[in-house]
Order: C-alpha cells, then structure tokens, then sequence
C-alpha cells in the first residue's frame, strides 16, 4: 500500500473547554476515498475542517494531535494554512456560486492565486469544467450567471473551481445532502472518478452512498458526549456492512446528545435526527 | 383585543410617519419660502459683498465643497479599514471585536464642539496649521468614520457566512477576500454610511469654526499653512448672528437652501446606485 497522504493521529478537537472529538485516528491514501460517517453533531464536519485547517477561522477551537499531509503535520509552524487549502479543496453541503459568471466562479481561486494568461485561462476552464461534468450543460453560456444553474449544477460548479486549484485531497462535507437523486448519482460519479488521481474524504450520513462510493469508511459515534471513532473497515465487507447497520451508534446518539452538539454546529442541521432514522431504515 | 392593538400599531406607525414628512415638509416650505428670492444665477457665481448683504456665495459653496470632499477622502479609508476589522479581521464577538465597536459608539458620541477644539489645539497650535481647510476636512472627516464603519460592519456581518468559508477553503488569502468578496457585497452599505456622514459634516459649523472657516477674504487655498476657506454653514451661523438687514436674511436662507440642496442631491443620486449594488449582492 502506498503511503498515506493523509495521516491523522490521535485527533483531539475541543470546543470552548468541551471535548468534540477524542483521539481519532485516520488515514487516506491517494486512489480512496475515504467515508466517514456517523449520527448528527459527531463531529464529521468538525474533523473535516481541521483537515485543511478551516477550523481556526472559528473562534474557540482547540485542535490536538497530528494531522499529516505527506509525511508533514500541517500544524507545523512553517506551513501556510492558505497554501494548504490550496492543496486540500473543499466542497460544502450546500453549495456556494460566488454572485458572478460561471467562468468567473470556476476561475475564483485560480486567477487570483496563480498568474494565468490568456489561453491558459481557458485551458484551465476546460478541464475543470469537464472534471466536473459539467462542461457539455455550460459551454454555450460561461459568461451567464452561475446563480441560475440549478442546485446539482451549482455542486458541480463549485467541485470544478476547487479542481481548477489541482488539489491532491478533496474534502466533501454531505456534498449530496441538499440534492435530488439524479443530481446526487452525478456527484457519486464525479468522487469515483477523482480517486484516480486526487484523494476524496467523503463526509455521509447516507450508509448506502458509503457502501456505493467509498474504499474505506470511518464511523465516529458519540458514546460518552464526544465523538470516537467506532471502527474503520471496507465498506462492502460483511462484517463492516454488519456493524454499518448495528444501530447501536446510531442510537447512542440520543436527542441528548444531539443537544448537546447543536450548540457548537451551531443548530444548522434540524435535519439530523431525521437523516439518522433513515440511515437506520437504510441499514 | 389583537384588532384593537393592530389598530393602535397601525396608528403609532402612520402618525410616526406623517410627523416626519411634516417636518420634513415644513423645513421644505421655510426654506423656500424664504430662501428662494436669493438664489439666482448671480447669487451662485458672485462672491459675497457688504458682508453678506448682497453678492453672492461662491466661495461658500467652494468651500463647502473642498471641506466635504477632504473629509471624504480622509474618511474612506479609516472607516473601510475599521469597519472590515471590526465585522470580519477580528473574531466575531471577542473583546478586541467588541472594545472596536465600544469605541466607534464613543467616537460618534463626541461633540462636534469638542473636535472643533481638539483640533485647534493639534492642527492650528501644536502643527502649526493656523487656519487651515485641512484641518476643518480632517476633524469632518473624524466625524464621520463611526458612522460609515458600522453601517459597512453590520453588512459584513450579515454577508453569507458560506461565501467566506468557500473563498477560504479555495485558499485565498485575508486581500483576496477582502477584494473580491467583502467589499463588492458591502459597498453599498459603506457608500450609504459615507453619505449620512458627509450631510452630517457639510451642515456642520463647530468642527470648521476655529480651525478651518473664516467669513470673507478666502477663496482656493493653494497651500496648508494658514489657508482658510469660506463655508456655508459658517456663513450662516455669522449671518444669523449678527446681521440685522432684511437683504443679509433672504441670504442666510438662501444660503441654506443651498446647503441642504447640495447636501441631498448625492443621497439622492446614491438611491438607484445603492439599489443596483445590493440587488446585485443580495441575488445569492
């Protein structure tokens, strides 16, 4: 196996004093794509944005451990967190067009990061674009506004100007949670292809989608108030797909619990509960 | 009940709303009522003769003019600095965040009086300014700092957080940002705190009265160094002082018929281009 480019060793993320995470430990190699799952407020989306460093631009975030990026912890003193969120690209649950064209938004980073001529501009627009699967639904109307594509085009929009970076690892934080099934099998397609070059870290609460997607699943759960990693397996093994559909982890997380995250994720997903009870009828 | 306090809702509104317009209507009626006999051609070309009592007030409104656009100019930066800073470089709610915004309130809250003698001692004594536009353009231009840096702090506030987190997770640096998000989704907001502002500052006569305004024999300053302006407010504060002839009167309110004119005309002009801006902004 060839070595990890992402190495997470025993990960442990406060909150204003209140433990969210404890001792996680992870790896992702290039050609996966690694799923994490578990119940609402586990702090999935907490672990992702300490992956490209994001979580420091919210006040009140203690992180501990290791995270390495090709051999190097990322917290190391001389590593720029702009230049690393250059290499480790984004994609949010719900996606986010800049109020611009379409060209303008697959180019938002690039052009202002890297000096780019002319051709090269377009060049770049190309191959992201159809990175994305996009390029054959945009190519009449680049200089429209990306405000008026539809939600799964918007996603794929915003997947195709994290490309345009060349990122080795694309974190996905439930990129299919605000879209419908077609839109959702276009993302699915797109990670798959990816993993051939880049790295995925895919964050689901869809047990099915991990199952169909992903080459190794971690499942935090929320046993004592905080997350930890339950277990890490393939994800169509028998035994994994077994403890996949154990719903203990599932209902560990009690509305208790789920309270008691809300306050730091900020209440944003009232969804939760409802996603969970799905990923149990799912299992 | 509910219909008796909708009722009463609807009446606290609505009268609210018809005294404003009637005051607004009546400052409207006085002014040109009683201004409108001086204002001709001449009266905006010609400089002023018999102290005040006839000529014109063109170097009034130059004046006015110089001071308000120092003022601008000397604003623009520190409230677009301090605004930017106080909404989004330091973290939301922290103290720093929160000492910034107490401070912005103390600023707006100091007399224009007390600037006005701030500044005679800093400009005209300690840096040897005498009477000076720069002075008066720089103490206007304090004025107006507070106001312009929170109305363009709480529009920063309310900018999709998801813009700012997607631009971050592109790895674009705090300019970037700045640049490409944060300024074009609130200037709008900042432009309409630069033009309250600068109505305020135009009007006033505290801040320019020992520093920058005098009340004949200026015209364009060509240098710092004791070069005063004649403005109108200061104009009309001397007018209505001291002058006692029926001629210097219909002036005073011609004067100020012209200041509040050329004070609403901007605001005015700003509406479709503050409309367009935030329209174009508030689309996501």
């Amino acid at each position: 196996m060839p070595d990890p480019i992402l190495d997470i060793r025993d990960l442990t993320i406060t909150a204003r004093r209140r433990l969210i995470l404890d001792r996680v430990s992870l790896q992702a190699r290039r050609g996966q794509v690694l799923g994490i799952i578990g119940p609402s407020g586990v702090g999935k989306s907490t672990l992702l944005r300490a992956i490209n460093r994001m979580l420091e631009l919210q006040p009140g975030y203690r992180v501990k451990g290791e995270i390495r990026f090709h051999g190097h912890d990322i917290h190391d003193a001389d590593v720029d967190p702009d230049t690393l969120r250059q290499r480790i690209g984004m994609i949010f649950q719900q996606p986010v067009v800049f109020p611009t064209t379409i060209a303008k938004n697959v180019l938002f980073g690039a052009a202002r990061l890297r000096r780019l001529g002319k051709s090269e501009r377009a060049a770049l627009l190309d191959s992201s674009l159809r990175e994305a699967a996009l390029w054959h639904e945009v190519k009449d109307r680049l200089h429209d506004s990306a405000l008026r594509l539809s939600i799964g085009q918007q996603q794929r929009l915003c997947l195709a100007r994290a490309l345009a970076l060349d990122p080795e690892v694309i974190l996905m934080d439930e990129p299919t949670s605000a879209l419908d099934p077609k839109a959702t099998e276009a993302i699915e397609e797109r990670i798959l292809a990816m993993k051939a070059t880049r790295c995925v870290v895919l964050v689901t609460h869809n047990l099915d989608q991990a199952r169909r997607v992903t080459d190794w699943v971690a499942c935090l759960c929320a046993d004592n108030g905080h997350g930890e990693l339950r277990f890490s397996s393939f994800p169509r093994d028998g035994r994994a797909s077994a403890m996949l559909s154990e719903t203990s982890c599932w209902a560990s997380s009690t509305p208790s619990s789920l309270r008691l995250f809300s306050s730091v994720s900020g209440g944003r997903r009232r969804l939760g509960r409802i996603a969970i009870l799905s990923a149990c009828s799912a299992g | 009940m509910k219909k008796a306090l909708q009722l009463l809702s609807a009446l606290t509104t609505g009268s609210a709303a018809a005294g404003v317009l009637l005051l607004a209507g009546a400052l409207a009626f006085v002014l040109i009522t009683r201004g409108s006999a001086a204002i001709s051609p001449a009266f905006l070309t010609q400089e002023t003769r018999e102290a005040g009592a006839s000529g014109g007030i063109l170097w009034q409104i130059a004046g006015t003019l110089i001071l308000v656009a120092t003022a601008a100019l000397v604003a623009l930066p520190f409230a677009t600095a301090l605004g930017i800073t106080r909404a989004w470089l330091l973290p939301p709610q922290s103290r720093p965040a929160r000492v910034l915004g107490f401070i912005l309130q103390l600023l707006n809250a100091v007399p224009s009086i007390l600037l006005g003698i701030l500044g005679l001692i800093l400009f005209t004594g300690m840096l040897g300014w005498g009477k000076s536009w720069l002075a008066g353009g720089v103490l206007l231009g304090i004025m107006i700092v507070p106001t312009a840096a929170v109305m363009l702090a709480n529009r920063i506030e309310s900018l999709p957080r998801g813009q700012l987190d997607a631009a971050a997770g592109l790895g674009l640096r705090r300019g970037h940002i700045i640049r490409s998000i944060i300024l074009p989704q609130s200037a709008a907001a900042l432009l309409s705190g630069m033009l309250l502002g600068l109505a305020r500052a135009a009007g006033e006569t505290a801040p320019i009265l020992f520093v920058a305004a005098v009340f004949s024999g200026a015209t364009i300053p060509t240098g710092i160094h004791e070069q005063p302006v004649l403005a109108l407010p200061y104009h009309i504060f001397v007018l209505a002082q001291d002058s006692f002839q029926e001629a210097s009167r219909t002036n005073l309110w011609g004067a100020a018929l012209v200041l509040v004119t050329l004070v609403s005309l901007p605001a005015l002009a700003a509406i479709p281009m503050r409309h367009k801006l935030h329209n174009a902004a508030d689309h996501a």
